[in-house]
């Protein structure tokens, strides 16, 4: 009787509990981690990978000589020996992590000291071939709210699901020296390693716009830059620079401004640059052609403003062309007017103003645009010529790369395809939005901004032998309610080669102190990378 | 019929022995197997690591960077590409 009630305690009552200490003893049970997706250039280079890394944790039963352990553990790691010390001593704990994501090399010589309770578990971490090339548009990982890697800005950001990967587990009996047995139970699930991606970015491209930016920005001594590159018939972007920047490996040790990319974050306002999208559509509703003349004679009244060109200087009769090589602000005024202010606004709209672009960057913004009732006079002649309206980099060189691309605004995108871990490639196939303006229209005003560069401010830095299509730009910089006059936007957007252009380009420097005038900083740099890129295109002069 | 009953009876323990015996044999072998798979299990782990370890060293060997440091210590220069002024008036304007 004594031993049935016993049994039934022991197999009944305690049955569960038994069982589950039971299965810890002889079940070994572990993840298998997915490795995160790599990042390739579309000449199929690695930017992003993984690299081999650890993570170094101490298990505080086994630490003999917890002195020495921290002394030698935090001059190899280079980390404070008190606050190890300090870990290592708290009561209560049998495990405490002292270093993640710690290279090889170190890890080496960690095990070379050979202390009690020192211990390691693998963990990969980003590697970046190319240093910190393209870090605005790459984004970076670092860690969830529970320890796991995760993506934050531009790509690692915006594709942070499809990088991720979900790990596997196995879980298996074993013997008493730890050995799977093999007729045992066994549960295996693999690990779905995450997605590759590759981008449209062009390595040698990218390389060629940031190291052209960097001198840029010393010879001209601007506070800030910004250059984007972009196939017009894809959207696809082959290069984004912006300086200053930081290296995504050690982002701690930069300012958490510098992860936003400006290109597709920061506004500004565009200047001259944007006479183009007006012209393109006055030329497009019929209601200008190349050689329509206005008279220029003196500044232009609008309200109680009085509208002056740049310079002061007033050339009589000119032709619409002659308004885009002079970058006369008059001669704008007197095309909007044509335009009205209904088609004003709704060709601001129809550009991709005041709308994300939808490009696979995850901190992408957009300046809002003003409602149409608060548009008045003055509102509709300043942004005929760039001012009083703001605009990102981004959508300002995805504007006029739409008069390559037979007036059809496309989507811009980073990524090109993406790759599974079973070697599927998915293609992102490029996005039409809509045709802002007709392919005619689109001729005559890339010639029309080719005529601009040939006879404009900037024409002696053109590379001779090439017809680029393109403007510049000078915007004073808003300040407290009013513009300074000291401080500039200057800006080039263009297109290149003229005829079947290659690429879509846009320039900004911000407070350049060399000289404030576009023509004479922007866009010489603009000419300098198109030399480069029509080199590396094998494009030859004429 | 009934015979080989009778002899089916009388073999049936010795082929329940014999079959026991077999199963723990093929048991034991097994769980030898299990410390191979182990082994084995560690070996391909090494094998992808050192694959990772080799990839990252061909694409930093190959990295732009890496590629200029080379060039620029084999003695080659960028190429300059001269500012033509020729007769523009912008250019004289700005002597």
């Amino acid at each position: 009787m004594l031993v049935a009630v016993r049994l039934f305690y022991w197999q009944v009552i305690s049955g569960e509990r038994l069982r589950v200490a039971a299965s810890a003893q002889y079940y070994l049970e572990f993840s298998l981690p997915a490795s995160r997706g790599s990042i390739y250039t579309s000449d199929k280079k690695p930017i992003v990978m993984n690299q081999p890394g650890y993570l170094v944790y101490a298990t505080i039963p086994g630490v003999i000589d917890p002195g020495r352990f921290s002394k030698e553990v935090s001059s190899v790691l280079t980390l404070d020996q008190k606050a190890i010390l300090d870990q290592i001593s708290q009561p209560g704990r049998v495990w405490v992590p002292l270093a993640h994501k710690v290279d090889e090399d170190t890890t080496v010589k960690l095990k070379n000291l050979q202390l009690e309770g020192l211990g390691f578990e693998r963990e990969l971490k980003r590697y970046y071939p190319e240093s910190s090339m393209a870090a605005g548009l790459l984004g970076f990982v670092g860690s969830d709210e529970n320890g796991g890697d995760k993506g934050y800005f531009g790509i690692e950001g915006y594709y942070d699901r499809e990088l991720k990967g979900k790990d596997g587990i196995i879980a298996l009996e074993k013997d008493v020296r730890g050995a799977p047995i093999l007729v045992g139970e066994a549960r295996r699930i693999e690990p779905d390693n995450g997605r590759n991606l590759t981008l449209w970015i062009d390595r040698t491209v990218q390389y060629i716009a940031e190291k052209r930016l960097k001198e840029g920005i010393e010879k001209y001594g601007a506070k800030e830059g910004t250059v984007t590159i972009m196939d017009p018939k894809t959207g696809g972007i082959l290069a984004m620079a912006s300086y200053p920047s930081y290296h995504p490996g050690n982002f701690t040790d930069f300012a958490k401004e510098l992860y936003k990319n400006p290109i597709a974050s920061s506004s500004y306002e565009p200047g001259s640059t944007f006479k183009v999208m007006i012209m393109s559509s006055a030329l497009d509703h019929k209601l200008v052609t190349p050689q329509t003349t206005m008279d220029e004679s003196g500044p232009t009244p609008v309200g109680e403003y009085v509208i002056r060109t740049w310079d002061n200087i007033y050339h009589g009769i000119i032709t619409m062309s002659q308004v885009l090589e002079r970058s006369s602000n008059v001669g704008m005024v007197f095309v909007q007017n044509k335009l009205g202010k209904d088609r004003t606004i709704q060709t601001i709209k129809s550009f991709g103003f005041g709308e994300s672009s939808g490009i696979d960057i995850e901190e992408e913004t957009s300046p809002v645009l003003r409602e149409k009732s608060q548009w008045g006079p003055i509102d509709l002649a300043t942004a005929s010529f760039g001012q009083g309206i703001a605009v990102t980099p981004l959508q300002m060189v995805r504007a006029v790369a739409s008069f390559a691309n037979d007036g059809w605004l496309m989507e811009p995108h980073i990524v090109k395809e993406i790759t599974d871990s079973r070697g599927r490639v998915i293609p992102i196939v490029p996005k039409k939005i809509r045709q802002v303006i007709k392919p005619e229209t689109a001729r005559i005003i890339t010639e029309m901004m080719v005529s601009a560069v040939e006879n404009g401010e900037a024409k002696w830095a053109k590379p001779k032998g090439y017809r680029i299509a393109g403007k510049t730009g000078t915007a004073q910089i808003p300040v407290a309610g009013h513009y300074d006059d000291k401080k500039t936007i200057a800006s080039f957007v263009g297109l290149a080669p003229a005829d079947n252009p290659k690429f879509a380009m846009l320039v900004t420097l911000r407070e350049p102190t060399s000289s404030p005038w576009g023509s004479e900083t922007a866009a010489p740099l603009f000419f300098d990378i198109s030399r480069d890129l029509f080199a590396y295109y094998g494009i030859a002069p004429r | 019929m009934k015979s080989f009953i009778v002899l089916f009876i009388k073999i049936l323990p010795v082929a329940v022995v014999l079959l026991v015996i077999v199963e723990i044999i093929i048991t034991n072998e097994l769980v030898h197997y299990g410390k191979s798979v182990q082994t084995i299990n560690n070996s391909i782990v090494l094998l992808q690591h050192a694959n990772e370890n080799l990839a990252q060293r061909v694409a930093s060997a190959s990295s732009l960077v890496a590629i200029e440091q080379k060039a620029i210590s084999m003695g080659l220069v960028p190429p300059s590409f001269p500012i033509i002024l020729g007769q523009e008036e912008f250019a004289l304007r700005n002597q």
